[in-house]
């Protein structure tokens, strides 16, 4: 009970340090920069274009759609969520994080006016994910191996405990908050982008962290 | 994204890297125009250096332990 209320005091104040925002600094792009929003829009549209010309194109594939209808289809999906979230007071598009977490606290009772327009969105994912692959064809309930299961655990564990800290997964940051040129989006995805590289091309780091988490949940 | 920085890795640049572009570049264009013409409301949030740092890590290595 003691290592408890410790734990606890440690992780209120590891998490003062870890969330303490910054309002003194600049919130977007245009404001560090000190130029007009819409000049950075075309600047950073223009890059954006310029990346996609100088790219090599995927191999085309029959069973898939083209990376460009992919993009349009979730761009349009993104500005969508921007339109009708508006509409109900949610002035952030798509997102993930914020909506779980808002969505658990609404089914455990915590606060039943929790269910914000991203937590109805959040129940539309898996329905959607699972209309779209019937469309493609037959489909069958899947279950992982038992190792797997623990690895998808412990990943989904640190993707929960990450973007929470973080503010945002990699839709919330890296789609919405960067469609907006916030700073704390941009500071966030380069550190999506480094932790999954970094977990990618040292799979040293992957099981240590397993291990880790393993040791942390059999305690 | 997982498979976006796989392919980034990997030294060559395909699908899921040009999607991601698509995407975000369409938001960045269309975003801001509705919000220059006042149709939507759109406020970045506060820096938050250090929980953007960290959190990003840990949620990248998570991202790739649960995809497999």
């Amino acid at each position: 009970m003691g290592g408890l209320v410790t734990i606890a005091a440690l992780a209120r104040g590891v998490g003062g340090v870890l969330v303490g925002s910054r309002a003194d600094l600049p919130a977007a792009l245009p404001a560090l920069l000190g130029i007009p929003t819409s000049v950075v829009v075309v600047a950073v549209v223009a890059l954006i274009g310029v990346g996609l010309l100088r790219l090599p194109h995927a191999r085309p594939d029959a069973r898939l759609w083209s990376p460009e209808a992919t993009g349009l289809a979730l761009g349009i999906t993104g500005l969508l969520a921007w339109i009708t979230g508006a509409a109900s007071g949610w002035h952030w598009g798509l997102s993930m994080t914020g909506p779980s977490r808002s969505l658990v606290a609404a089914l455990l009772g915590w606060s039943p006016d929790a269910l914000t327009w991203g937590s109805w969105m959040l129940i539309g994912v898996p329905l959607g994910t699972w209309a779209s692959a019937r469309a493609a064809g037959p489909l069958s309930w899947r279950v992982p191996a038992w190792t797997d299961l623990g690895r998808r655990l412990a990943g989904g564990a640190l993707m929960g405990i990450g973007g929470t800290l973080a503010a945002g997964c990699n839709i919330g940051n890296a789609l919405t908050g960067l469609s907006i040129l916030s700073l704390h989006s941009a500071v966030a995805s380069a550190a999506i982008i480094t932790g999954a590289g970094l977990a990618l091309a040292t799979p040293g780091i992957l099981r240590a962290v397993l291990g880790l988490v393993m040791a942390r949940e059999g305690a | 994204m997982h498979s976006a920085v796989r392919e980034i890795l990997g030294r060559q640049a395909g699908r899921n890297v040009r999607a991601y572009l698509v995407a975000l570049g369409l938001q960045v264009a269309l975003v801001n125009a509705l919000t220059a013409a006042g149709w939507l409301l759109v406020t970045a949030p506060p820096i938050a250096p250090v929980s953007a740092l960290v959190g990003g890590l840990v949620f990248g290595v998570g991202m790739v332990l649960a995809k497999g």
